[in-house]
């Protein structure tokens, strides 16, 4: 997988015209990182939603680029203001406190399945790929967006502990886990 | 190896199986976002530039821009024609005209219906009844017929008459 790392040199150029507001610079951002947090949203909001959030998350880009540090972990920004978005619009919809972490699956099992051949009609997709997709929903929802923030975000086990507020371990156990079960569940399914 | 190591051996092996099997395909066209986010770097970019002006006459432009900007900005308040006092007006127009034809239907009707139930409107002389009732019509009728018996009577009395005897002149 081609990520921010491999291209580094390229990225820290896009990343200081983007802090300079060149909208040239924003439309590579888009381009790169439009597909991958659409990809991991999708999976905690309705997709009649995702649209907006994530128009939402490139607009908050534009707003606080200036106060992003450049530490050479653009991605990782990137996630955590997607992940926020998550988190903010389940606290909406669900009232109170709510966290990715806590909540529960089942509730976007059959919606995610439902709006996935809606929302992508026309596309063919292997029978391997449908069985992950159903397995991925029945995954602890903890489990799940540690797979999703590496396979999407492409972050490192560091960064997604602490974004997730864990210990380095607790992601690591989480990760192997829920890749486990995963690929057992696509297996059984053969 | 040790459990860590092993651990995270298998989880790489996993996210390469996973990356070799799961592809989002997304087709979708990502021009409508780049819009948008050029509009946001657009006001962003006019914001900053009018802030850092000091000039006064700038300043003073800066105002009417800014005043400009505003003023091309949706207002969060409802347009005239759906302020809820033109909802009330309209509704009392149509109202007042309901009445209207209401009332205009009425005064056709009635001023179709006779107002004594005796009398007839007449379109024409030809139609006027100077008569309450056929009955008094028929019987001055029969006066005429009478009379003018009479007056054949009369006639024919005076064509026997012999004038040579009777001058009252």
């Amino acid at each position: 997988m081609a990520g921010l790392e491999t291209t580094g040199l390229k990225w820290q150029a896009v990343i200081e015209r983007a802090r300079a507001l060149d909208p040239d610079a924003f439309d590579a951002i888009v381009e790169e990182f439009a597909p991958r947090v659409r990809g991991f949203l999708r999976r905690f909001v309705p997709v009649s939603e995702l649209d907006d959030l994530l128009q939402e998350l490139f607009l908050r880009m534009v707003r606080t680029i200036a106060t992003y540090r450049d530490d050479g972990r653009f991605e990782a920004w990137v996630f955590q203001i997607a992940r926020n978005l998550a988190v903010d619009h389940l606290r909406k919809t669900r009232g109170g406190m709510a966290s990715i972490d806590g909540s529960d699956s089942a509730q976007f099992a059959g919606e995610t399945a439902e709006d996935r051949d809606e929302a992508e009609s026309g596309i063919e997709h292997g029978e391997t790929m449908n069985r992950i997709e159903a397995a991925l929903v029945q995954l602890p929802e903890a489990e799940r967006e540690v797979i999703l923030l590496r396979h999407f975000g492409r972050l490192s086990f560091e960064e997604i502990a602490r974004m997730m507020n864990t210990p380095l371990g607790t992601a690591l156990a989480r990760a192997h886990r829920g890749l486990a079960r995963l690929r057992s569940s696509v297996d059984d399914q053969r | 190896m040790n459990t860590d190591d092993r651990q995270v051996a298998e989880i790489l092996e996993n996210e390469q199986w996973l990356a070799a099997n799961w592809t989002d395909h997304e087709t979708t066209s990502w021009e409508h976002l780049k819009l948008r986010v050029r509009v946001e770097l657009g006001e962003r970019w006019l914001a900053q530039r009018l802030d850092s002006t000091l000039d006064p006459a700038s300043a003073e432009l800066r105002d009417q821009v800014r005043a400009a900007v505003d003023q091309s900005r949706p207002q969060s308040i409802l347009p005239w024609r759906k302020a809820p006092r033109y909802a009330i007006a309209r509704l009392g127009a149509a109202g007042l005209g309901l009445a209207a034809m209401l009332w205009m239907g009425v005064s056709l009707f009635t001023s179709h219906m006779p107002i004594d139930g005796d009398a007839v409107v007449a379109d024409s002389l030809d139609d006027v009844w100077l008569f309450e009732d056929e009955s008094q019509v028929d019987e001055d009728l029969f006066d005429i017929d009478d009379e003018i018996a009479e007056l054949s009577t009369a006639l024919a009395s005076l064509d026997d008459t012999d004038w040579s005897e009777e001058s009252d002149f």
